[in-house]
């Protein structure tokens, strides 16, 4: 980790706040598009040393805005780079395909982390209804980024580290 | 006697034949003759003047696009800018009408303190009915405090910070309001759901409730004012089996379109959670 990681400082906080104000209006029945965490996983299937910084604080930033409890999104934030890490170390030759499956994974998860916490503060919300109207199209929209966010984020990254990426 | 040069005469005779002809032509004697020559003439000038015009635009046609280029380029600019400002002119009409709007309901209501705040974004997370305003501490708000808009009751204050707030809506899973309804005279529960769909329920089962009632809160519980107009019924459901019935409500605030709101400061929520017995151990 070096001062090229601070990177991460106002890409996430333009992703936080591009979630809250446009994102949240981007629907698909009751969905909406998670920008960070398709950021996440598109830095964590690059080749760099530095995403587990990036899942800290983009974890923070959106735990300052949101009304989950904290510190679940950033659990989550975390286990979505540990995937992304997971399968960056082990298939790293179809990026565009592991983006896709990474993506795929990572939303049913936090997704799914998110209805478990509410559950579990008392609140009530309907399965069928939390399945059919917020997680199948809010992974749809997840899906429907991530090619331009993986293509995005590895200009980034190779801006940032040739090295790496001529090794 | 001197002889006159026959270069005079000539001279003379020349003169007298120009005056002559002057004099003539003065009269209108020559307009037949002018007139048949000139036909020829004119056509003959037009032709020529028409292709001299085409060689002179041929030959300046290059440094004339050029110039129509620089000017067209500088009008799209300059109606760019002009739709530019078209725009942000019309967003400040709207905002000053739903400012107006506000003013007009703070004034109906001279009791109550207001601070109005604009929307500023919504919670991410696709369970959660929030939206975050832009006053906070610093412009003396509290948790707790109710949020309403011109047409009725949005929610409550959740969290603040100094320079921005976190509004829960009354659309929530969350969210429970005690509500009355104005003509069964009857109170009960709003809550919220995750589709955004508004219900009441706890209406006992002897209550009238019909569809269009209108349902405003009651400020049993301490949460909100009391009479805020939240919505009227839009179904009800009765069975013999149950002990209460419940009813759907149409929101009067369109939460999805919400630009700026109203929060009321002089509002002290209670909070009863004290009061509430818990079973003995």
């Amino acid at each position: 980790m070096n001062y090229k990681s601070l990177i991460a400082i106002p890409v996430l906080l333009l992703a936080v706040m591009l979630q809250v104000s446009a994102g949240s209006h981007i629907k698909l029945m009751m969905g909406s598009v998670d920008l960070l965490l398709v950021i996440l996983v598109a830095w964590g299937l690059q080749n760099v040393s530095d995403g587990w910084l990036w899942a800290v604080l983009g974890g923070l930033m959106l735990s300052l805005v949101s009304a989950m409890p904290f510190p679940s999104l950033l659990l989550m934030y975390i286990g979505v780079m540990m995937v992304a890490r997971w399968f960056q170390h082990r298939m790293w030759q179809s990026p565009y395909l592991i983006m896709l499956l990474v993506t795929f994974i990572t939303s049913w998860l936090v997704l799914a982390g998110n209805y478990l916490v509410l559950v579990l503060q008392g609140i009530e919300l309907n399965w069928l209804t939390s399945f059919q109207q917020v997680m199948v199209p809010s992974v749809l929209l997840n899906l429907l980024i991530a090619f331009p966010t993986f293509a995005l984020m590895r200009d980034l990254a190779e801006w940032l580290y040739p090295a790496e990426f001529r090794a | 006697m001197k002889r006159i040069s026959p270069r005079i005469w000539q001279l003379g005779i020349v003169s007298l034949v120009i005056v002559g002809v002057v004099i003539l032509a003065l009269g209108g004697f020559f307009q037949p003759v002018i007139r048949t020559v000139s036909i020829p003439l004119v056509s003959a000038q037009r032709w020529f003047n028409t292709r001299y015009m085409a060689v002179y635009e041929f030959v300046t046609f290059p440094r004339d696009m050029a110039s129509i280029r620089d000017r067209n380029a500088e009008l799209e600019a300059q109606i760019a800018q002009l739709q530019g400002e078209n725009i942000q002119l019309q967003q400040q009409l709207a905002e000053a009408n739903v400012l107006y709007a506000l003013l007009d309901f703070a004034r109906s209501r001279p009791e109550n303190k207001y601070v109005a705040a604009a929307v500023i974004g919504r919670d991410p997370s696709p369970f959660l009915h929030y939206v975050i305003i832009d006053k906070g501490s610093d412009d003396g708000l509290r948790h707790g405090m109710p949020v309403v808009t011109q047409q009725g009751l949005v929610g409550r204050v959740d969290a603040v910070t100094a320079r921005a707030a976190r509004i829960q809506l009354i659309s929530d899973p969350a969210a429970v309001v005690n509500i009355s309804l104005a003509n069964a005279k009857v109170d009960a529960q709003l809550i919220g759901s995750l589709t955004g769909d508004l219900s009441l329920s706890m209406i006992p089962q002897d209550a009238i409730v019909e569809i269009d009632d209108l349902v405003l809160t009651s400020g049993l519980g301490g949460s909100y004012p009391a009479n805020v107009v939240v919505g009227k019924v839009v179904s009800v459901r009765k069975l013999e089996t149950d002990l209460f019935q419940s009813a759907g409500v149409q929101p009067i605030v369109d939460f999805s379109n919400l630009q700026a709101v109203l929060v009321i400061t002089n509002f002290k929520p209670v909070d009863i959670a004290p009061l509430i017995p818990t079973p003995i151990q």
